[in-house]
């Protein structure tokens, strides 16, 4: 069933890619340099009317919400944008316009595409020191995440709850301080503080 | 030619058309990405000449490991793909090309003068077919390498990700058009 669903949906968008003139290099470098946004139109339309739908769908209930998929942002989200920028502008490709474009016959796609298989393969050997630069800072931080959780042996919950009543109780001694309240009751407001926090 | 053959579509009608298939994809499947399957073919291949870089392993949550860290990471997610390419993805950008072939045959077909290179690109670059080829085989590497460190494209980060108004797609589509307007002003002065 999800083969014939890719079959199906993966044939509508290549030909609709076709349509709208994304297969072709010349429409791209011209959106990118300004001199003919027709394109840039057309994409933004097609976010538009995507979100439309798929958050009318949510609304309804229509559109299961486990068929999302956000990705995660982080640093080399925007360098690798960058990167991507560069080449797209060089060559009028991205990887979906530049297969599209080569099953159409076009001959500059396919050195793209082995280009990009290359990049590809580059960045798979490369991935290993990559991660270590902290370009990935959410998989470094899910990484910490579960160091600290397993050093401490706690719950997550447990953890988040024990972090609040220690934040709460601190604020509370903060004021009494604050306040000047003296006597037994800032002895009691400091005790408690202290209790909360241990 | 009727209308609708016209290429391009008017923007209102290819928007529509366009945003129709990425909503459908998310609402029958999930949100189309394509720059993955460049990995996943590259792990094929890698696979073909050496068999020990992709084996199943129990451990791994996917069913399979592999030797390379970025096949193997999520639980050998990437790895299952290579093991089994007639997964939904690497099905998706299969069809993708048919499709694509498909609609250009029904439109005639790509211009045998501009199978080598657009117009803009003669325009301000010349007649040189190699020229163009070693150009658009780095830009190639260059946005596969993008799109792998980015974890995604202009399918996966642009469209379907600021369709559902991921933070991820702003900030991907900032970095791409920082670039890609300021470089392509400046290589393409002259229109084609």
């Amino acid at each position: 069933m999800e083969i014939l669903l890719a079959i199906l949906i993966g044939a509508a968008f290549g030909f609709v890619l076709d349509r709208v003139g994304a297969t072709n290099p010349n429409y791209i470098i011209r959106m990118l340099n300004l001199s003919n946004l027709h394109l840039m139109k057309t994409i933004l339309a097609g976010i538009g009317v995507a979100s439309i739908f798929l958050f009318g769908g949510l609304l309804l209930g229509l559109v299961d919400p486990g068929h999302l998929s956000v990705k995660t942002a982080y640093l080399g989200v925007f360098i690798g944008g960058l990167l991507l920028g560069l080449g797209f502008a060089v060559a009028g490709y991205c990887p979906g316009t530049g297969l599209t474009a080569l099953a159409t016959g076009r001959v500059d796609a396919l050195f793209f595409v082995i280009g990009g298989l290359v990049g590809a393969g580059a960045y798979m050997l490369t991935y290993a020191g990559i991660a270590e630069t902290g370009l990935f800072g959410e998989h470094r931080r899910r990484q910490g995440h579960a160091r600290t959780r397993e050093r401490r042996r706690l719950p997550l919950a447990v953890e988040r709850r024990g972090r609040r009543m220690a934040w709460h109780w601190y604020w509370r001694g903060l004021r009494a301080d604050r306040l000047g309240v003296a006597g037994p009751d800032r002895d009691r407001e400091q005790a408690r503080c202290a209790g909360g926090i241990g | 030619m009727t209308s609708w053959q016209h290429v391009p579509l008017p923007w209102k009608a290819g928007g529509l058309a366009l945003g129709l298939v990425f909503f459908l994809a998310v609402a029958l499947v999930k949100p189309i990405g394509v720059s993955t399957q460049f990995v996943i073919l590259d792990g094929i291949l890698w696979d073909a000449a050496v068999p020990t870089v992709v084996v199943p392993s129990e451990d791994a949550k996917s069913g399979y490991s592999s030797t390379n860290p970025y096949l193997d990471k999520s639980g050998g997610k990437y790895a299952k793909n290579v093991a089994n390419p007639l997964n939904y993805s690497f099905v998706f950008v299969i069809a993708m090309m048919v499709g694509a072939f498909v609609s250009a045959i029904l439109r005639g077909g790509v211009a045998r003068d501009e199978r080598a290179m657009p117009p803009v690109w003669r325009a301000n670059f010349g007649d040189s077919v190699g020229k163009r080829y070693v150009a658009t085989f780095f830009a190639g590497f260059l946005v596969l390498y993008g799109a792998r460190l980015a974890g995604g494209c202009t399918s996966g980060h642009m469209m379907s990700g600021m369709m559902q108004t991921a933070v991820s797609g702003y900030i991907f589509s900032a970095g791409a058009f920082l670039i890609g307007i300021p470089a392509a002003l400046y290589l393409f002065r002259k229109e084609g």
